[in-house]
């Protein structure tokens, strides 16, 4: 595992404001995450877990600090440029799958490929590819609305695949599925990290923290903790 | 984004709300469908009086009562009837024209036996089919002895002379005009309509016979005449030539506003056809303009809607990288998509209904009517609907395309 630093946040913080109410969700965060770990985020609801992931994932940006992603500083980008780190460095997996109900596995893998200028054979073996990846292959023709929540959730994690991303974030992504299903899908978020993916989830459950390599902890906007889970077994980590 | 894939995306979302699509596309439908209607009919009987006035040829002048030497329309009883037999003569002694004729309508009463019914009945004279040719299926027409002796002698058009007597030869057979006794002496050939008016429903007597007899009156509606030189130079002439008549003196500035008639020409009631076009034209446009508007708004509001319900496709797609503009592109792309299909959809239907009109005018009503689909009007259609797809797309577009990606996921 390398350890070029790829999500660096130097004092970041990030205020909400709403008229004359000034809510801060982060005060002040200063963590690095390495090329190739897979970092779970944890914390009560209103810690800034989820702000946290935005900003790394480019949807939100900071009021405060420094980010450096990749070693540039993405403070000051634009909206465009924000779109264009989105497409080409990150991938997202939601808690609520969001695949477009009436078409296609395929159609739903295929459709960020769609805002970048490659040609339609290249994007339909990159598609394929990540379907692949996931083991979906034998459904790859059907409905999105016609399959289960976990083989939802693997489009999903093969829709953030596509473009190669250099880090997928994941927001409770086993959040809306059973034990069972879900530690099917904590599985194949750490085989992902075991081929070399960079990989930050936002969890609260503890046995989903426990696939993660390194444990962040927040609460009230700042970093409680950061640990590491120690080394690899079958389910996870050891403490 | 390729152009081929954004088309592709708008199809896929519209084919997924095909009845919806369809719903909305409606009201454009019905805008284009009724501009190419009204367009179509317009020039179609535009066209036809044109023709009409073309084949009487351009060299027929008119002079009919007037209140100020100004056009004063359709023959009227509130006009002072002012034109009489004595100008008619005057016109044929001028050496102006070669054939003067001066006419006289109304609608009486006619009857033969059992049979009866309404008429418009012509008072005319020898020269009128020298201005306004026929031909004659039986006998002969009016001649000058018949104006001279004050005849009651009739000309029949071909559906009276049917409805009275069948298919046979009525020359010589008696007509009752209110109750005047009058024979028959000629039956004309189907003409068809002139002006709107059914020429094979109306029966022709002497001028003379029609204002002694049957009115009393001795005026005429108007006088026609066919000019042999320069036809404003006539026309000009005629005004003096009837000024003197009516012993009216203007002259300088005043010259003509005391005039009792009106002058025209076939090359004037041409201009006046091409006034009233455009004036319809207007009138259509503006007619379409608003149901296009209507229609763009109902565009609008569906498209509203959908960005509303495709709120989190629109946070899914921009939190794959689309940028604000490539979600703009997609959704003004859906709303020219459905105005484009609604201006479709308009010009078939609206050609077609044309065309249906066109035939049932044609085949029951008025047998030189033509249907003419003025491709400037579908060219128009086409342009117009995309412009509204894109003036209406653009507000839900821009709502769609800054609508922030993180609300737009977590939206229920």
């Amino acid at each position: 595992m390398s350890n070029k630093p790829l999500v660096q946040f130097v004092n970041v913080s990030r205020e909400y404001v709403n008229g004359e109410v000034v809510t801060p969700a982060l005060r002040g965060v200063t963590v690095s995450i390495d090329q190739g770990e897979f970092v779970a985020v944890m914390g009560p609801s209103g810690s800034g877990k989820s702000t946290l992931m935005h900003i790394m994932g480019f949807l939100d940006t900071l009021t405060g600090g420094t980010y450096l992603f990749d070693g540039v500083d993405v403070s000051g980008f634009s909206e465009d440029h924000l779109a264009r780190m989105r497409k080409e460095k990150v991938g997202f997996v939601f808690q609520a799958f969001n695949l477009l109900a009436k078409s296609t596995v395929l159609q739903n893998v295929l459709m960020p490929t769609m805002y970048c200028q490659i040609s339609r054979k290249e994007r339909m073996r990159k598609a394929q590819e990540a379907i692949a990846g996931v083991s979906m292959e034998h459904r790859a023709g059907h409905f999105s609305n016609q399959l289960s929540g976990g083989e939802k959730q693997r489009v999903a994690i093969a829709r953030a695949l596509v473009n190669n991303p250099a880090v997928i974030f994941a927001d409770e992504p086993t959040g809306n599925l059973d034990t069972k299903t879900g530690t099917q899908i904590l599985e194949l978020l750490a085989q992902l990290h075991d081929d070399g993916r960079t990989i930050v989830m936002v969890t609260h459950e503890t046995e989903a923290a426990h696939y993660a390599s390194r444990v962040l902890r927040l609460r009230d906007g700042l970093l409680e903790s950061d640990t590491t889970n120690g080394i690899r077994q079958r389910g996870g980590y050891n403490k | 984004m390729y152009t081929r894939d954004l088309f592709a995306t708008a199809t896929e979302s519209l084919t997924r709300t095909k009845s919806r699509s369809l719903l909305t596309i409606l009201g454009i439908v019905i805008g284009i469908a009724a501009v190419i209607i009204m367009l179509a009919i317009g020039q179609g009987a535009e066209g036809l009086i044109l023709s009409e006035v073309a084949d009487l040829g351009s060299d027929l002048v008119f002079i009919e009562p007037s209140a100020s030497g100004k056009e004063s329309g359709p023959p009227s009883p509130f006009i002072e009837q002012t034109v009489d037999l004595d100008d008619a003569n005057t016109m044929e002694n001028s050496g102006l024209f070669s054939a003067v004729s001066a006419t006289l309508y109304s609608t009486v009463s006619v009857s033969s036996g059992e049979s009866n019914d309404f008429v418009q009945v012509m008072g005319a004279d020898e020269d009128y089919l020298l201005l306004y040719p026929a031909d004659l299926r039986f006998g002969a027409f009016l001649d000058e002895t018949d104006v001279d002796s004050y005849a009651n002698v009739a000309v029949l058009g071909i559906e009276i002379a049917r409805d009275f007597f069948g298919d046979k030869d009525p020359v010589g057979e008696k007509i009752k005009l209110k109750s005047k006794t009058f024979r028959v002496v000629g039956v004309l050939e189907e003409q068809g309509t002139r002006f709107f008016q059914n020429l094979d429903k109306q029966v022709t007597i002497p001028v003379t016979t029609m204002q002694r007899d049957l009115l009393g009156v001795d005026y005429v509606n108007y006088i026609s005449a066919r000019a042999i030189g320069d036809i404003e130079v006539a026309k000009e002439e005629l005004r003096y030539l009837i000024r003197d008549n009516h012993d009216i003196e203007s002259e300088g500035e005043e010259e003509g506003l005391l005039d009792d008639f009106f002058v025209s020409s076939q090359t004037d009631a041409t201009e006046t056809i091409g006034i009233i076009g455009s004036v319809l034209t207007i009138l259509l446009s503006s007619i379409a303009a608003i149901s296009l508007v209507v229609g763009g708004i109902g565009i609008m509001n569906i498209m509203l809607v959908s960005v509303t319900e495709r709120t989190r496709e629109i946070g899914l797609r921009k939190a794959v990288g689309a940028t604000p503009k490539e979600i703009m592109q997609q959704f003004l792309v859906e709303s020219i998509m459905l105005t484009m299909l609604g201006g479709l959809i308009g010009v078939l239907g609206g050609s077609l209904f044309s065309l249906a009109v066109g035939w049932v005018v044609k085949t029951y009503y008025l047998s030189t009517w033509t249907t003419v689909i003025p491709p400037n009007a579908i060219a128009l259609a086409a342009i117009v609907s995309t412009v509204v797809g894109l003036v209406f797309g653009i507000y839900p577009a821009r709502r769609a395309a800054r609508l922030n990606p993180i609300e737009a996921l977590r939206y229920e």
